[in-house]
């Protein structure tokens, strides 16, 4: 059977399922950071789908590019995005010797003190 | 021939991704994910995105999969480090669910759904046989044509990302 | 009296608009001395005060002339106060024969005692105080007096009430002295809340509170049938929205005559509303259950007793029946009420008065009495005897007051009688003075006591009012208020022996009062005498004058020619009186206490407490409501709006913030489980 768009897009959408499962499941923080890359693999993937088989056809070749020049700009946002991330994960390496998400917790307040049954202020 | 392409390139590709998400040493993600963006980037070919297929390994895999593999070794994580899976429920149900999620949209991308919208994606034509379809002259028409103001703004978005990272990874702040 | 329209240049009917200034200028008064009282000093603040209330003074003369010279009544209204649907009230004025004998009282009462204060308060340091609110106090009096509908009214009603506080708490810095100003003006409240509702439900009746549309819509109810020829135009009856809402009906029967259902079915609401309105004049002067506050009002100034203690402000009650005379007279059965209530009270304060040691709680109990007299005349449809006899005692009661002033004055603020005594030799003005007004009192002839007493008397006994709900109903008052004389003259001459006669038993060397007090006792002295030359049973100048202003209950006669027998009557105890208590007194303090004290010595000590009133209300009223106000405040206040109400919501947020918040702990891939499910949702529900 030709190949075509339905299957494209149907290995785009498998990549980025595994992707997310990777963001959602694994401890590690470059895991987690090498899965998004995976992800934004996958959406370019999609674009450049799309640009060759495109769903109207007004535009031309023209309007496809548009397609293409995206992905080019998901690229260089993802390198970007690579960049800081790392470099934020280097700094809290440092600081906290550990790269598990799920131990970098100090957001969560301690556990709250027994509520006081003081009355309002200002009774008579 | 395409097909043949598609089918084993894809294959890679999913076994690189699978790689990336499974091992436990992250260097090995890390290998595993730059054999997924070679796979990638021969699809992209077929595809006929031959500037994006080049850029993909140039900038992907050879730029920031390199910075990736830097970073492990600079971190040295021994394997204690690494810390056995934590399984919790919030992340069991999210991964079940995402399956899920992306199974049903394979289905409605393959086949047509019971109950669902449109069915099967039908195009209107291909266009990879259009003479300068993904060549370097094309793409280039487009981005310094209508898509300019978004390339400036992505040149100043890398010059901001290189100044956080310099000023995040700093030793002393 | 035409005469006096030549004297007059212009027309008397002019004359209205002198009407706004007469309570305008003491108004002005109490506002100057009450801004700047304190920058110009005591001296010219009683300067001030007198000369605006003898300003009112000579515009009531005026006034009065001009009634006299056949203008039955003068009218200005100032603006409209609000106007709201058929609710209508202006801030009018009327002047009638009634409300012009009044005036002068107030004004001219009130000018010499404004006089006398300038001598009395010359040593206190908030003395320009004093006179601004006496002022303003004078003021709203004659708003009560002058003003044309019951709303005006009832705004002097409470301006006086409130002047009486501010006066009886003069010295606030004492507490018993503030408390005192306290309970007056709250059991006075009581009666104003019963006043209110009078007012309420004559506007529920008759659309209206003018005074004079009251009083033209009830004469067409004092007739019974109105029923108009086929044809003829309505009865008269107002039958628009404006009659209210138990106005009476016109409509046509079947074969096109008239019929009128009359008001009489709603005797009743007017029956309850003149009951309510009493309530209040038992507040307001004094009579049973209201009248608590009397008594310990002596802790103000004792000119401030005399002014409004008795001569005018407890008199507002009487004054209002009178007004609405033609609103009671349709309603007998209250009129009864009204008798009854006086006689028991008069005999009542009688009674506590036999006891009492404080000069000034003799005279406080005394004045009780004899507005239970006045009642008594007005209850009985004598209007005009209960006005004349609210007349002459304001004169006689004033001296009295004024002159047990000049004593405390003269002994440095002493006020046991057991330690007064000889007085005669020290302060003779005041001692004759003080004489004369009690004979007038104790009602003897020549005195104007004995005339307007007596009247009263005779009113009761023949009353057709009174007959008309029971025929023993108007002798029966009689004998209680003959026997009320009696403790009168009783009680009174006790108070003048052990006073002046006898030997002095106090420490202090007493010396009497300067001219400016001195005089004044003169002249209510000679007041006293003179008054009584008008209300004579042979030459009753004062019922004719006063005639056209109030009503007449039907079936009352002019008089009959004069029976003699009461007077002899009253003749005799009042000598009997006299006797009595100068067998007992004459030389000071009996050893060991009076005769009937010592044979009835519980009898003798309730007296002395006041019949223990007092305690009984605090028990049965005030002590329910406190720990009624305490248990709501630790109920609803406390509890619920403070912890509940407003502390929940507190409480509330906290949880609710604290339990939210625990999601909040920075744990990435939590985040991240949780947006991928609701992606993955989003995306079905979009997708499906």
């Amino acid at each position: 059977m030709t190949v075509s768009l339905p299957h494209y897009l149907a290995l785009a959408a498998a990549l980025f399922t595994i992707g997310s499962i990777g963001v959602v499941v694994r401890r590690n923080a470059l895991t987690v950071l090498m899965s998004i890359e995976l992800m934004l693999n996958a959406a370019n993937f999609t674009f450049l789908a799309f640009a060759r088989f495109p769903l109207s056809a007004s535009g031309g070749v023209a309007r496809a590019m548009g397609g293409h020049v995206a992905a080019f700009f998901v690229i260089a946002v993802a390198a970007a995005e690579a960049a800081v991330g790392l470099a934020i994960l280097l700094a809290v390496f440092r600081r906290r010797v550990t790269t598990q998400v799920d131990e970098l917790t100090l957001l969560a307040d301690a556990p709250p003190a027994p509520y006081d049954d003081e009355p309002a202020a200002g009774t008579h | 021939m395409e097909s043949l392409l598609f089918y084993v390139l894809g294959a890679l590709a999913l076994a690189g991704g699978l790689f990336v998400v499974l091992a436990r040493n992250p260097l090995y993600g890390a290998l595993g994910l730059i054999g997924s963006f070679f796979a990638l980037a021969g699809i992209y070919a077929v595809l006929g995105a031959h500037l994006l297929a080049a850029l993909q390994v140039l900038v992907y895999a050879g730029a920031v999969m390199v910075l990736f593999v830097f970073v492990i070794m600079l971190l040295n994580l021994r394997d204690e480090e690494l810390g056995a899976p934590r399984i919790t429920l919030a992340k069991v149900g999210a991964a079940a669910a995402l399956a899920v999620g992306g199974v049903v949209l394979i289905a409605k991308v393959l086949w047509k759904l019971p109950g669902g919208a449109a069915g099967q994606v039908v195009p209107v034509q291909d266009l990879a046989a259009s003479p300068g379809f993904g060549t370097v002259r094309e793409v280039g028409r487009a981005m310094f044509g209508p898509w300019l103001l978004p390339f400036e703004m992505t040149s100043l978005l890398l010059l901001v990302a290189i100044v956080a990272a310099v000023v995040a990874a700093r030793s002393r702040l | 009296m035409d005469s006096l329209k030549q004297i007059f240049v212009l027309d008397p009917a002019q004359l209205r608009g002198l009407l706004p200034i007469i309570p305008a200028l003491p108004l002005l008064g109490a506002l100057l001395n009450g801004l700047l009282g304190r920058w110009y000093g005591n001296e010219r603040s009683g300067l001030v005060a007198c000369a605006t209330v003898a300003g009112s003074f000579f515009a009531s003369v005026l006034v009065f002339l001009a009634l006299a010279s056949g203008q039955l009544e003068l009218h200005q209204t100032v603006y409209t106060w609000f106007s709201a649907g058929i609710l209508n009230v202006q801030l009018g004025l009327t002047a009638d024969r009634l409300s012009g004998v009044l005036l002068l009282v107030v004004t001219g009462v009130g000018f010499l005692i404004h006089l006398y204060s300038t001598s009395y308060m010359e040593h206190d340091a908030a003395a320009w105080r004093y006179f601004s609110y006496l002022n303003l106090f004078v003021a709203a009096m004659l708003l009560l007096i002058l003003g044309d509908n019951l709303v005006t009214l009832f705004v002097g009603w409470e301006g006086v009430g409130l002047c009486s506080y501010l006066l009886i708490g003069f010295w606030y810095q004492d507490e018993a002295k503030a408390s005192a100003g306290k309970k007056a003006f709250v059991v006075n409240r009581i009666g104003d809340f019963g006043f209110l509702i009078g007012i309420f439900t004559l506007f529920a009746v008759f659309g209206t509170t003018n005074i004079d549309e009251l009083r033209k819509q009830s004469g067409a109810l004092a007739a019974p049938t109105n029923i108009a020829a086929p044809g003829a135009p309505s009865s008269g009856l107002d039958v628009s929205v404006r009659g209210g809402v138990f106005a009476a009906r016109t409509v046509r029967a079947a074969d096109g005559t008239p019929v009128t259902y009359p008001a009489s079915t709603y005797r009743w609401a007017i029956a309850l509303a003149m009951l309510c309105l009493f309530i209040g004049a038992t507040g307001k002067s004094a009579q049973i259950p209201l009248y608590v506050w009397l008594p310990d009002a002596m802790a103000g100034p004792t000119p401030v007793s005399a002014l409004i203690h008795a001569a005018t402000m407890v008199t507002a009650g009487v004054y209002m029946v009178a007004r609405m005379s033609f609103l009671y007279v349709l309603v007998p059965q209250i009129l009864a009420i009204v008798a009854v209530v006086g006689a028991l009270t008069a005999l009542w304060a009688a009674l506590v008065a036999f006891a009492q040691n404080d000069v000034k709680k003799v005279l406080a109990y005394s004045t009780v009495s004899q507005l239970g007299f006045m009642f008594m005349g007005v209850g009985s449809a004598a209007f005009s005897a209960g006005t004349f006899h609210l007349f002459t005692h304001a004169f006689f009661k004033a001296c009295l007051f004024l002159g047990a002033g000049a004593v405390i004055h003269g002994l440095r603020d002493e006020q046991d009688i057991r330690r007064m005594g000889g007085l005669r030799h020290f302060l003779p003005h005041t001692r004759w003075t003080f004489l004369i007004a009690t004979v007038a009192i104790a009602g003897v002839l020549p005195f104007s006591g004995f005339f307007s007493k007596d009247e009263i008397l005779h009113a009761a006994f023949v009353s057709p009012a009174l007959h008309a709900v029971a025929p023993w109903l108007g002798p029966a008052v009689y004998v209680v208020g003959t026997a009320t004389a009696l403790c009168t003259a009783f009680y009174m001459f006790r108070l003048y022996f052990l006073v002046f006669e006898g030997d002095y038993r106090g420490n202090v060397r007493p010396h009497e009062a300067p001219w400016p007090m001195t005089s004044v006792l003169w002249i209510l002295a000679g007041l006293s005498i003179a008054a009584a030359f008008i209300g004579t049973p042979w030459w009753n100048w004062f019922e004719h004058f006063t005639e056209p202003a109030v009503a007449k209950f039907p079936g009352a006669e002019a008089h009959e020619g004069v029976a003699l027998w009461p007077f002899g009557v009253a003749i005799a105890i009042a000598v009997g009186g006299f006797l009595w208590a100068r067998s007992i007194y004459a030389r000071g303090v009996p050893e060991g206490g009076a005769p009937f004290a010592r044979r009835f010595p519980v009898l003798a000590r309730a007296s002395e407490n006041k019949f223990y009133v007092d305690e009984f209300y605090g028990l049965t009223i005030v002590r329910p409501l406190w720990a009624g106000a305490k248990a709501l405040h630790a109920w609803a206040d406390a509890l619920l709006v403070d912890r509940i109400l407003v502390g929940g919501w507190g409480w509330l947020a906290k949880r609710l913030g604290g339990f939210l918040s625990l999601g909040q702990d920075g744990d990435m891939s939590r985040y991240a489980a949780v947006t991928a499910l609701a992606a993955v949702a989003l995306l079905l529900w979009t997708v499906m």
